[in-house]
């Protein structure tokens, strides 16, 4: 039996009430990857494009469609844990932690102007993915999330290990909006997003000194000069 | 994808072809990505988007365009959250895999025609971007490091592990890369992120000037 999860078992075409946009957005997303997975197929891709449609359908543009394009096909190559085999992150965690870090907005110039700045990227992805997938799952990486959903993990390189997988999601039955890890990865992703865009410049820049502040023994800033 | 970009990927294949069969351009490419990645490490100092900016600036310098200079600037903040293993957290995959495997997806797949509407069309292609990455720099990844996790490249390279997110634990690490030349030599040393460059540029020329295809990936996974 399927866990308690927080989102209204009701889809979002037919919740009969007008929902606030953040959360529109969370269930949309979940819905979408859903959707996508079976679809286009990925996880990494389609938790991305997930998380990124929904917030575009309550006003949230991260980027244009053509750099969604873009990075929907870098991102393709990094699903199941790097080209499919498994061993690195989730690509769940991978695709919403891009969506994450498109929306935290470290830009070049930012980056290049004082490097210490990018720890507002890593605090938003650390905060609103990987810590919430340790909570769930124990873990960030594809084979560990397999063995936890699963018992089992699948070395999808080989032809008969990867079309095992597919069996044995079909079997438990989790392609739904509540228990498949695309969607819940896309759902957490549109939910972080709203937060972060709708935080102010002052609060931006507070935050980051606060992330600075904790890690102030980082000494590398220093370094490249 | 719009006719332009087709053009662009078709010149892209035309100069690939051109350095992957001459060993004196192929080794001046691996060289340069070795010095921009080297640049790039104490320029922003994260390995995943170091690794994407110089992977895509080293191949611009051989005429090979496989992102816009506008492009790169709107995607860059998408990749600073990767680094240390996503979210700096070190269990995830190496930044640098992350950073240089995505310019590596985006090639073997956009240098075909494939985008989102040519994989909802049929959904085998994505093994051209799983088999790139796959074949190409995660091999190279698991034969020397004998993994791809940040913590993976660490405890092979360094023989210890850190937890970035412990202040003195960073600190030690800063300490330890500077007295190990990674800091002064990053391009020489090699840094990861410098070694991770010079593979993709590599690997991406090799796989401009002979493509994963469709028809590959269907007989090697047997797919339907």
């Amino acid at each position: 039996m399927s866990e308690q999860l927080e989102t209204p078992k009701k889809l979002s075409e037919d919740w009969g009430i007008e929902l606030p946009p953040g959360k529109l957005a969370v269930i949309k997303a979940r819905e979408l990857g859903t959707k996508y997975q079976g679809t286009i197929i990925g996880c990494s891709h389609c938790t991305f494009i997930a998380a990124f449609d929904a917030l575009k359908e309550v006003g949230v543009t991260l980027a244009s469609d053509d750099i969604r394009d873009k990075l929907f096909t870098g991102l393709m190559g990094l699903t199941g844990g790097v080209g499919n085999c498994h061993r690195g992150t989730c690509g769940a965690v991978n695709g919403a932690s891009f969506l994450v870090s498109l929306a935290s907005n470290v830009t070049i110039e930012e980056n290049a102007r004082d490097n210490s700045n990018r720890w507002l990227a890593f605090y938003d992805v650390k905060k609103y993915i990987c810590d919430r997938f340790f909570e769930k799952w124990g873990a960030i990486t594809c084979r560990e999330i397999l063995i936890k959903n699963f018992g089992m993990a699948f070395d999808s390189r080989r032809p008969n290990r990867s079309k095992e997988l597919f069996a044995a999601a079909k079997a438990k039955g989790c392609r739904n909006p509540y228990d498949c890890t695309i969607a819940i990865g896309a759902g957490w992703a549109a939910e972080a997003a709203w937060e972060i865009v709708h935080r102010t410049a002052e609060e931006r820049e507070l935050l980051k000194e606060e992330i600075k502040r904790r890690q102030s023994t980082d000494k590398s800033s220093q370094y490249g000069k | 994808m719009k006719d332009s970009e087709m053009k662009k990927w078709r010149e892209n294949m035309r100069i690939a072809a051109g350095i992957a069969g001459d060993e004196k351009k192929r080794e001046a490419l691996i060289g340069k990505g070795y010095e921009i990645g080297g640049e790039y490490v104490t320029k922003y100092w994260g390995c995943a988007q170091s690794t994407f900016l110089a992977t895509v600036d080293t191949l611009r310098e051989f005429g090979i365009e496989i992102l816009e200079k506008k492009d790169q600037e709107e995607m860059f903040p998408a990749f600073v959250g990767l680094a240390g293993g996503t979210g700096n957290v070190g269990v995830g995959t190496c930044g640098a895999l992350a950073g240089t495997g995505f310019c590596v997806s985006l090639s073997a797949l956009r240098c075909q025609g494939v985008d989102q509407k040519v994989q909802e069309s049929n959904i085998n292609h994505r093994w051209i971007a799983f088999d790139s990455v796959y074949n190409y720099s995660a091999s190279r990844f698991l034969k020397e490091y004998n993994g791809l996790s940040c913590r993976d490249v660490t405890w092979s390279r360094f023989g210890k592990h850190w937890d970035s997110w412990d202040p003195h634990a960073k600190a030690e690490f800063g300490r330890e890369e500077k007295e190990r030349g990674c800091i002064l030599d990053t391009a020489g040393y090699p840094c990861t992120i410098a070694r991770a460059v010079a593979w993709a540029v590599e690997d991406i020329v090799d796989l401009l000037a002979d493509p994963i295809t469709l028809q590959k990936v269907v007989k090697d996974h047997n797919l339907v």
